[in-house]
């Protein structure tokens, strides 16, 4: 009778895989235009980031966390407007001086808020993509990115979404119980590890003039706090893979940003998380 | 924490000057937490390590259990060893999880109410801060004025009612629980006649003064604990059959006080004058497939079918006199709607939904007469619908819950087709108004998809010599250079 591979065998074949594998994929999305139109691109507005916290309880109630979201919003901004400022970006908000009496850009921008999250929803249906393929997405928000961008004399909208949760410690429990319960039941085969807390964060570069998303990355985390240090770390971690260069000149032909890898603490580690715009739990998991 | 929500709470100043707030949640169970800034809250578990303990100990001796518990605890049907787990990992969690308690709710109000109430303050807050309510004062006051006279009629007591109008394209309406209601741009643009909107006015006022939202909250957290103890022990071998059952659980308990609003909606309806008869057309007008995120999203998911609905009306207005008797208020309801309706046609056309923009701008024009602005509108749907098949096929599928695939070539063999269509729209508009400034616009970039430049150039320059400071201005400027290169 003819012998398997050993076990050590089979699990260097899948680490090398893997490891091939996830060289070849990347989590951001970029339109194939994205180079040739950096060199007209000089201001940026920083919309106000759309962030839903909740606390994840055994009773299904989830409340929000109100504290945790309004420290979210008011260093976000700042964050994320840092980073663009490094890559050569003037950059705006909604508050800038300039804006039109009565152009209700804050309405405007939650509209353009709306179309961001259906078109995320579509980007990432599937949060790795092949890198010479994501390099080449294209998805617009239309028309609205100019009702926005325009008013403000921006060239690219920055949008960012953020989701988070904490679990209760009934909820934990209740995780460790289940956890317990499959591992007997397995025979401890299989001991499934779930988070107490985590986070999705969500950006996209909108092109101004016709709401070309340019570039958009997505970052999650089982380790992060919902709190400014966590959110640095997110922001960190989402402009990571961004593009060498800066704006308002453009990059040297041919040069390409290499896939960058996320920091492990930032990788999914126990199931491929939900596609932003979903719930982080539902109650009966 | 086994409950997250408290049922006793009080503050004490702490020995080191922090207040400190312990909460009992019954069963033994406390936790304390200590201010440490002016927003930041700290647990004790987390404070007692640095030798803060006394504060909260003396919270433990102090604070009373609380005899008059709603509920039974959901922690006393645990299991002892899910017990100790729980407190196992309460202590991992306090450390982990820095988050603030909710606000203590005032003596002798139910913190569950309290809570509802502070969640409804802070959505409204939010609502306004995004520029979501309608900013139309005539609208307001009218739709305000509508359902104070329902409520009035009805006798409802409860919060003091505030009705509103949401600048969204979609047919909903929705009440909290201190009596805001607000009803959708997208549902008054369909709805006919001020009795139907009457109706819906009183049917949400319901569900606010027989306290609905509170009733829901405590069915699901008892539902919830019940399907994730049962996830628990069977959830690996029947995670799915769990979910179902929970689901259809929760529902079930949403269409009962659906059933009952509906009830007493009509009766107010009747009791305020109008025709009740009205009020079984609406359901028909609330069916609305192409919400996105299916129907679970929305208000009218958890609703009865509108014909059991029609039925339930038919059969409640019986013993009222039929409800043929009263006005509709039609004439008036037209008047008032004629903006909303023009503005929910253009959030639907921002929002990429180019079909329904169509249909409520065709199902206008029937309603209302040919109007250029409508006309316009429509053409728009057309041209954006030829110009972005994605878009459309996006939205064609949203309602089904499928992905957009081969409706994208359907739709690009329409292009023809949407753009005649288009330019017949804005054409009927010029005549009604031949210096209607939107149909040239609209002309204009039909002609640039097109790839007629001169058409193009002339159509947008008329429509930049009278647009004034348009909010398109720039966009179309930047089209008109595009077009001149």
């Amino acid at each position: 009778m003819k012998s398997s591979p050993t076990p050590h065998l089979v699990l260097a074949v899948a680490a090398l895989a893997s490891a091939a594998l996830s060289a070849c994929v990347t989590t951001t999305r970029a339109h194939p235009e994205l180079e040739a139109r950096r060199s007209r691109i000089a201001r940026a507005v920083v919309l106000p980031p759309d962030v839903s916290f909740k606390l994840i309880t055994f009773e299904g109630d989830n409340p929000r966390l109100a504290a945790e979201e309004e420290s979210a919003k008011r260093v976000l901004p700042g964050l994320i407007a840092s980073r663009l400022r490094e890559r050569g970006l003037t950059t705006l908000d909604l508050d800038s001086a300039g804006v039109a009496p009565g152009a209700d850009v804050r309405f405007q921008a939650t509209q353009l808020q709306g179309l961001f999250a259906d078109a995320m929803g579509d980007l990432y249906r599937s949060l790795q993509m092949r890198a010479d393929a994501a390099a080449r997405v294209r998805r617009s928000l239309g028309s609205q990115a100019s009702r926005v961008a325009d008013p403000l004399g921006a060239d690219v909208v920055a949008l960012v979404h953020v989701e988070g949760f904490y679990k209760s410690g009934g909820e934990v429990a209740k995780d460790m119980a289940k956890s317990v319960m499959i591992g007997v039941l397995t025979l401890g085969t299989a001991v499934p590890v779930y988070p107490s807390k985590g986070a999705v964060l969500a950006l996209a570069l909108v092109d101004g003039s016709n709401g070309d998303v340019l570039w958009a990355n997505v970052v999650l985390s089982q380790s992060v706090d919902l709190d400014a240090a966590g959110m640095e770390s997110l922001v960190a971690a989402v402009f990571g893979p961004f593009p060498p260069g800066t704006f308002g000149t453009a990059v040297a032909s041919g040069e390409t940003a290499p896939p960058v890898a996320l920091p492990a603490a930032t990788l999914p580690a126990v199931a491929p998380v939900a596609p932003v715009g979903t719930e982080p739990s539902s109650p009966p998991s | 924490m086994m409950i997250a929500k408290p049922y006793n709470a009080h503050f004490e100043r702490s020995s080191t000057g922090h207040a400190a707030v312990a909460r009992s949640c019954g069963d033994g169970w406390w936790e304390e937490w200590v201010r440490v800034g002016d927003r930041e809250w700290r647990r004790f578990a987390e404070l007692a390590l640095d030798g803060r303990a006394r504060c909260s100990a003396a919270a433990r001796r102090e604070a009373p259990a609380d005899p008059s518990r709603p509920r039974p605890s959901a922690a006393r049907r645990m299991p002892p060893l899910l017990w100790s787990m729980a407190l196992v990992a309460t202590l991992l969690g306090c450390a982990a999880r820095p988050a603030a308690p909710p606000t203590p709710a005032p003596a002798g109000v139910d913190p569950d109410v309290a809570e509802l109430l502070v969640e409804s303050e802070q959505a409204e807050r939010e609502l306004r801060e995004k520029g979501l309510v309608d900013d139309e004062p005539a609208l307001q006051a009218y739709v305000d004025s509508i359902g104070r006279r329902v409520v009035s009629a009805g006798g409802l007591g409860g919060p003091s009612y505030h009705f509103a109008v949401l600048r969204d394209p979609f047919v909903n309406a929705f009440a909290m629980p201190n009596g805001a209601v607000y009803v959708h741009a997208g549902l008054l643009a369909r709805i006919e006649s001020e009795a139907q909107l009457a109706y819906v006015l009183a049917h949400e006022a319901v569900h606010v003064a027989r306290g609905h939202s509170l009733a829901r909250l405590r069915y699901v957290r008892s539902v919830t604990t019940k399907a994730k103890i049962a996830d628990i022990f069977v959830g690996a071998l029947a995670g799915p059959m769990i979910g179902l059952t929970y689901a259809a659980s929760v529902n079930g308990h949403g269409q009962e006080a659906e059933a009952e609003a509906d009830r007493e909606a009509i009766r107010m309806l009747v009791g305020a004058g109008y025709r009740g008869e009205e009020a079984v057309r609406t359901f028909a007008l609330l069916d609305d497939p192409g919400r996105p995120g299916g129907t679970s999203a929305f208000l009218f998911s958890d609703h009865p079918a509108a014909a059991e609905r029609e039925t339930a009306a038919r059969a409640a207005l019986s013993p009222l006199g039929g409800g043929a008797a009263g006005e509709d208020g039609r004439d008036r309801y037209l008047f008032a709607s004629r903006g909303v309706s023009l503005r929910t046609i253009d959030l639907a056309l921002q929002r990429q939904l180019y079909a329904r923009a169509l249909g409520d701008a065709e199902a206008a024009l029937a309603r209302r007469g040919a109007d250029p602005a409508l006309l316009c509108q429509a053409g728009e749907a057309h041209r954006s619908m030829a110009a972005d098949p994605e878009g459309a096929a996006r939205e064609a599928a949203l309602g089904r819950g499928v992905r957009p695939g081969k409706d994208v070539a359907s739709l690009r063999a329409r292009v023809d087709g949407e753009r005649a269509a288009a330019e017949a729209a804005f054409r009927r508009a010029l005549g009604l108004d031949p210096s209607f400034g939107p149909a040239h616009r609209g002309l204009g970039l039909l002609a640039r998809d097109r790839g007629d430049r001169a058409t193009a150039r002339a159509e947008l320059s008329l429509y930049l010599r009278d647009a004034g400071v348009a909010a398109d201005r720039r966009a179309i400027e930047r089209v008109l250079q595009e077009v001149s290169s």
